[in-house]
């Protein structure tokens, strides 16, 4: 009897333990989705997929309340990307001039977590996996395991001083990296200047606003009843396509790392409907047709996400 | 030239002491160009500057009417003409399709529909849709993996 209400009482204890530990590396996880965007910093990061690899230089500052960041790209074709707050503005040379870009908030290295991380609990448990030196700095090691198999599983390394993400990587489910994106050097600034908060200027080349991504947030009869568990609508776009007459709906589905598009147009007279399932990287994509509508969903999950996102498209009457 | 003007935009300068700069940029299209792009920066990089973006349009609108010997061609149109082009071309979707085809591992599913013939869906068909997702989607990747898409430029 005593051994049982023991080795009961012991067993309860260890449950709480692990509850108790898991909760602290969410507080972790916490800390690193903050420290991204309140430290100031500078560096140099490599983003790679596949065969892929790009190194990009980033200068981060949170000042008066106020986040600014550059990112310069350093191979192929010359970048910058400039973030303060949610608006992005994008330098990108295209033959003889440089088109600007401006884009929405988006979450870029090493802020790569939402900002509130109660999301990623209903999909994700949180496991210590140990210590690792990244870009000369200790770093804790976390695992974010999916509770099913509708995402991948990320591996987070975040700096166990500071808590910054370091280094942060994709699996499937076979725990193969299907991509990575980490620091190689990484300096806290501290300095308050924000004198590099420019681009670099080509003055022999014109200077040109894109407005080819005319975003129009729309709400309208299209809707998905049943979304894959964790996953909810962050946006709904219309996007007017070159070469089509009628509007292209984009819906963006989200748990909180994982994206999904689902794009919903009308078959017009003329249109040949597609169909089929394609895969490349991490990226999957499932087309189907439906109610004389045309339906692609792209992302980077697993495929039977598509699948299932592109089978529960209805529309309101 | 281009020194002062970038002097200028940085608000090193003082405007109401540059005429000689607005001067020489009614002469060369060049410079009126570079004086345009400086201001297209401006406004792209900090909203607040909408007021002296007015004032650039104003300068703009002064360099049109003003008769200049060399008539240099005027770089609002200019922009315009640009702009136009880039949102109707089909340059963007096209090559980056044609690049990420070959990134594509194609899996099939047949799924004949008795109404409608459609076809599988092909790689052409297919980029466009990832382009959009990853330029819009919360996903950090699409700024460096860009560059490949628009490689074959």
């Amino acid at each position: 009897m005593m051994v049982r209400v023991i080795s009961s009482f012991f067993a309860l204890f260890l449950i709480s333990f692990s509850a108790f530990a898991e909760e602290d590396l969410w507080v972790n996880l916490q800390k690193t989705a903050s420290a991204a965007r309140e430290l100031n910093y500078q560096g140099l990061f490599v983003y790679q997929s596949g065969a892929m690899m790009r190194s990009v230089q980033i200068t981060h500052m949170f000042e008066g309340g106020r986040e600014f960041t550059r990112n310069v790209v350093l191979d192929g074709r010359p970048r910058e990307v400039f973030s303060e707050g949610d608006d992005i503005v994008i330098f990108n040379a295209k033959h003889d001039k440089i088109v600007i870009e401006k884009r929405r908030g988006q979450n870029l290295f090493p802020a790569m977590l939402p900002t509130h991380l109660n999301i990623l609990k209903q999909s994700y448990k949180l496991k210590m996996v140990g210590t690792e030196r990244v870009a000369g700095r200790v770093a804790q090691v976390l695992d974010l395991v999916p509770n099913d198999n509708l995402r991948y599983q990320y591996r987070i390394w975040s700096d166990s001083e500071f808590g910054l993400l370091l280094k942060m990587s994709m699996l499937d489910i076979q725990g193969k990296t299907l991509e990575q994106i980490g620091f190689t050097q990484v300096n806290l600034l501290l300095s308050k200047d924000l004198d590099w908060f420019q681009p670099n200027i080509d003055p022999t080349k014109p200077y040109v606003m894109d407005d080819n991504l005319e975003l129009n947030h729309v709400d309208s009869h299209l809707v998905v009843p049943v979304l894959p568990p964790g996953y909810r609508k962050v946006d709904q776009i219309k996007l007017q396509v070159p070469g089509k007459t009628a509007p292209v709906q984009q819906l963006i589905f989200s748990d909180g790392l994982a994206s999904v598009s689902l794009f919903v147009e009308p078959l017009l007279k003329g249109m040949q409907p597609r169909i089929g399932k394609k895969s490349f990287g991490s990226t999957n994509l499932c087309a189907h047709v439906m109610n004389g509508y045309q339906v692609v969903v792209v992302g980077e999950v697993p495929s039977q996400t598509v699948e299932q996102i592109a089978q529960q498209v209805s529309f309101k009457k | 030239m281009k020194q002062q003007l970038s002097a200028l935009m940085d608000g090193e300068a003082d405007v109401e002491r540059c005429e000689h700069i607005f001067l020489a940029a009614k002469s060369t299209g060049e410079v009126a160009q570079a004086w345009h792009s400086y201001h297209v920066i401006r406004d792209a990089m900090r909203d607040e500057l909408y007021v002296q973006s007015n004032m650039t349009m104003r300068i703009m609108t002064a360099l049109d009417d003003e008769p200049t010997v060399l008539a240099p061609q005027s770089p609002v149109a200019l922009v315009q003409a640009q702009s136009q082009a880039t949102r109707f071309s089909p340059m963007a979707w096209s090559i980056a399709a044609s690049v990420a085809a070959a990134m594509f591992v194609g899996v099939f599913v047949f799924d004949q529909s008795p109404n409608t013939s459609p076809a599988q869906i092909a790689e052409t068909d297919t980029s466009q849709y990832v382009l959009a997702h990853h330029n819009n989607a919360p996903s950090s990747a699409t700024y460096y993996v860009h560059n490949v898409a628009f490689s074959g430029e």
